[in-house]
């Protein structure tokens, strides 16, 4: 069972949950965006107001942290809180959809 | 040409679709000034308009550098709003905020904000108000009752802020 310093941000967001999985190498801000809808498959997009907030959100929370700036422009990568809350969403996230299959049948 | 058209912070959704169809007929925000707009004419153009509320100056590079490598074009700022616009082409409509939970952060700011200036006023006409009595100074008495006279208007704006924070927060 992990930590509540851990499940306390869980579940997260669509769009935190993507975010989060664009960051596990560093990134700035546009190639995030970019990202998500390629992993994503086109289904989900992150406006900049979105990602924005989401940015100082998660940095302040310690999930993410800065790695570089250039240009203007900030990278970021995943903090090993950031690694381990992803993960427990994660492994979340299949336990529900493997008992939502189980029930799909009926439905 | 210039315009004078009231909207209030929670409303900006109707702002927005209100420059989206004067740009659709020709007219394009320039500036954005108290109250007023003022528009240079063009070709018709689908522009879609999108207003955030971020008034921290401190680390905004960032932030316009974000918008821009998205594509958006920031047309002007007035206290605090950011005013961005960006073509859209058949059938789209670009979104700065792709999530509810994002998109009622101006409005949770903006209601933080307005909640101090509401409890400066108050704390701002009891302490007048208490003078007064004390000094018997019918002058001081009219400038508490002056600065109560805005007190219902603070609490209106308090309250319709707080309505669009819980219609954003419930979906």
């Amino acid at each position: 069972m992990a930590e509540k310093s851990i499940t306390k941000y869980l579940p997260l967001s669509e769009a935190t949950y993507y975010i989060l999985l664009s960051l596990v190498e560093p990134l700035h801000g546009y190639a995030v965006m970019q990202k998500v809808e390629t992993i994503s498959s086109g289904t989900v997009s992150i406006g900049p107001g979105t990602l924005y907030g989401a940015f100082t959100t998660l940095e302040k929370e310690g999930l993410i942290s800065m790695v570089k700036e250039e240009q203007r422009r900030k990278s970021y990568a995943l903090t090993p809180k950031g690694r381990e809350v992803l993960k427990e969403q994660i492994s979340r996230l299949q336990i529900m959809a493997r008992n939502g299959q189980n029930i799909l049948s009926r439905l | 040409m210039i315009i004078h058209k009231i909207f209030w912070a929670w409303d900006d959704d109707k702002e927005e679709a209100w420059l989206r169809q004067m740009a659709q007929s020709g007219w394009h925000l320039a500036r954005v000034k108290l109250f007023t707009y003022i528009f240079v004419t063009g070709a018709a153009r689908d522009s879609v308009y999108r207003l955030d509320f971020m008034p921290d100056a401190g680390k905004k590079d960032e932030y316009f550098q974000l918008f821009q490598d998205a594509g958006w074009e920031h047309v002007d700022k007035f206290t605090g709003w950011e005013y961005w616009r960006k073509d859209a082409h058949a059938g789209e409509d670009p979104q700065i905020f792709t999530d509810p939970g994002s998109r009622s952060r101006k409005y949770r700011l903006l209601f933080r904000l307005e909640m101090v200036i509401l409890l400066l006023v108050a704390a701002d006409a009891l302490y007048l108000v208490s003078l007064s009595t004390r000094y018997g100074d019918n002058a001081i008495l009219v400038a508490a009752l002056i600065a109560l006279f805005f007190f219902p208007l603070l609490v209106l704006i308090c309250l319709r802020l707080w309505h669009r924070i819980r219609q954003l927060r419930s979906l």
